[in-house]
């Protein structure tokens, strides 16, 4: 499956941005890296809404639980 | 695996060869569409722009011209006068194609083939990775 990432362009400045198709959490990478390039050319974004997807979600949670575990086992 | 995010954006120290990329395009689009250095003040006579970019349309006789503030962003300078749709109409077909040029350079910068179209007021960018 390709990775794809959709933008959209509004007329009053706002964007929408819709990656798919990555694996993990490896989309966040992704709109990292858009994020400066796009800075190169002058354009910073404020972001007003994040939605994962259910897979995002998903491989987040596993992160976090597995984040919280090393830490119980380190104390 | 896949996220949706929804931005304002603001521009700050653009690049100057790509908004005047995006000043052609936009004056494409408009009968009797140019970009000048200067704009025409209400006596006709010419102001110069610092930027050396201006957007001249059949309607907005007197020019639309782009000036950056001392902080760097990006603002409008001109006489609206009995025109105040078409300027405002401008400076946001300006900032969208800006953004929507700028957007297809970065997908491509990440590997990504891109291709843009226009759908009603939205530009919609697609960029696609097959590796």
């Amino acid at each position: 499956m390709p990775k794809e990432i959709q933008v959209t362009v509004n007329s009053d400045g706002t964007t929408k941005m819709d990656f798919s198709g990555y694996t993990g959490p490896s989309c966040l990478d992704a709109a990292s890296r858009l994020r400066e390039l796009l800075a190169q050319f002058g354009i910073q974004s404020e972001e007003t809404l994040f939605t994962p997807k259910p897979e995002l979600e998903a491989a987040l949670e596993n992160d976090q639980v597995a984040h919280h575990q090393a830490g119980q086992e380190r104390s | 695996m896949s996220h949706i995010v929804e931005a304002w954006t603001k521009i700050q120290n653009p690049d100057l060869a790509l908004l005047r990329q995006a000043l052609e395009i936009v004056a494409d689009a408009h009968g009797g569409g140019r970009v000048e250095a200067h704009i025409l003040d209400f006596g006709g006579r010419p102001q110069q722009i610092s930027t050396g970019l201006a957007l001249f349309t059949q309607r907005v006789h007197r020019g639309l011209g782009i000036e950056l503030t001392n902080e760097g962003m990006l603002s409008f300078k001109g006489d609206p006068w009995k025109v105040q749709d078409e300027f405002s109409l401008l400076q946001q077909e300006i900032i969208q194609t800006y953004v929507s040029l700028a957007t297809m350079q970065a997908l491509q910068a990440m590997g990504y083939t891109a291709e843009a179209n226009q759908e009603v007021s939205q530009v919609v960018i697609r960029g696609v990775a097959y590796a």
